[in-house]
């Protein structure tokens, strides 16, 4: 199956620095999903319906602004929003698992030079 | 030629090309059925799943839906398109990363329950049987169209079509049709939007042809849509609906 996360040995899970690198990790993603549902939320459930009759107040264009939300801008957030996570989310992954794999070596050195 | 053997010849070569990526990507092991051997690149994944979003249901009724329930409609857009947002956030990368199969295989060891795994099987169950209901509808009114058949032999032709190339090529062969089938949907979507809208608007992109003004008669598209939703009894076309009424704030 798949082998994505980066494969880990027990040694490496006991060490502190790792353990903190993943925990790192993980709030990072927490904050990133948090965020982007916040937007998610407020474009389409705030903008495009429950503040959409105030915002209809505003045009723009020949759009009035809560129906606009409803209609194509929601829509376009959303492809912004999963572009954004995935090229956040790459860049994290890719940044911690470089982290783990130097911790590894580091691990090794040290276990085979106490050896 | 008479626009039968134009529709024959499009429908017939769309096909061929269907069921020729299929035997060309047929596969033999259950990795290669689930996930594709998972050597399907990035671009040509999102593809298929925007091809999933262009499907028969949406070509079809959400067009009618929107034209039908005027704002209110807009709400099934929003959670159409929604819903890919919660799929790639919250679901696809550690579905991934746990080298399952299926949702309720991770689900249940995600959550080391069999409860979880049971429910998330129900849900799987009744949301795949509302979308192939809705999906086989939209076939069996396409091929009953085209080959003017009635509505349940078209659905069963459109199933045999399936089958066989979702037997052939399992994910694999399902992915590529689909990209085949982006291409194909998109440009049946973008050549009749574009061509409308050039025709009503006299610019070509039907996003801000929406809130242009129409050649012929001087008055904003919107505010057309809105006369028509009012001359046939509902409620005005841009107006929020009812339950969306928070003007206090």
């Amino acid at each position: 199956m798949t082998q994505d996360a980066p494969s880990l040995d027990d040694s490496l899970t006991q060490d502190p620095r790792a353990r903190a690198c993943i925990a790192r990790y993980w709030r990072r993603n927490v904050a990133l999903m948090v965020g982007l549902l916040a937007v998610w939320a407020a474009v389409s459930l705030g903008a495009g319906v429950l503040f959409a009759d105030t915002l209809n107040g505003v045009r723009i264009g020949g759009f009035r602004l809560g129906f606009w939300f409803a209609q194509q801008g929601s829509i376009l957030v959303f492809v912004v929003l999963i572009f954004v996570y995935a090229l956040v989310m790459g860049k994290l992954d890719r940044d911690h698992h470089a982290e783990l794999q130097a911790l590894g070596a580091t691990t090794r050195d040290e276990a085979g030079s106490s050896r | 030629m008479s626009i039968r053997a134009w529709t024959f010849l499009f429908v017939g070569l769309s096909f061929s090309l269907y069921l020729f990526i299929a035997w060309r990507s047929r596969v033999r092991d259950t990795r290669g059925f689930y996930v594709a051997g998972q050597g399907i690149p990035a671009a040509a994944n999102g593809m298929a799943t925007a091809a999933d979003w262009m499907s028969a249901a949406s070509f079809i009724s959400m067009a009618g839906i929107i034209s039908f329930m005027g704002y209110a409609g807009g709400v099934y857009l929003m959670g159409w398109t929604g819903g890919y947002v919660l799929l790639a956030l919250l679901l696809a990368p550690y579905l991934r990363k746990f080298g399952h199969f299926t949702v309720p295989d991770f689900v249940g060891d995600r959550f080391e329950s069999n409860w979880a795994r049971g429910v998330a099987v129900l849900c799987a169950i009744f949301v795949s049987f509302t979308y192939v209901a809705g999906q086989m509808r939209g076939v069996g009114i396409v091929f009953s169209r085209f080959l003017e058949v009635d509505i349940t032999a078209g659905v069963m032709i459109g199933m045999a079509i399936v089958f066989v190339y979702a037997m052939l090529g399992g994910m694999k062969g399902i992915t590529w049709t689909q990209v085949a089938q982006y291409w194909v949907l998109i440009t049946a979507f973008l050549v009749p939007a574009i061509t409308i809208n050039i025709k009503l608007t006299g610019q070509p992109l039907p996003q801000l042809g929406m809130g242009a003004t129409l050649l012929d008669h001087g008055v904003p598209v919107l505010n057309k849509l809105d006369k028509i939703h009012a001359d046939l009894g509902f409620a005005s076309y841009t107006d929020a609906f009812v339950g969306s009424r928070l003007r206090s704030l």
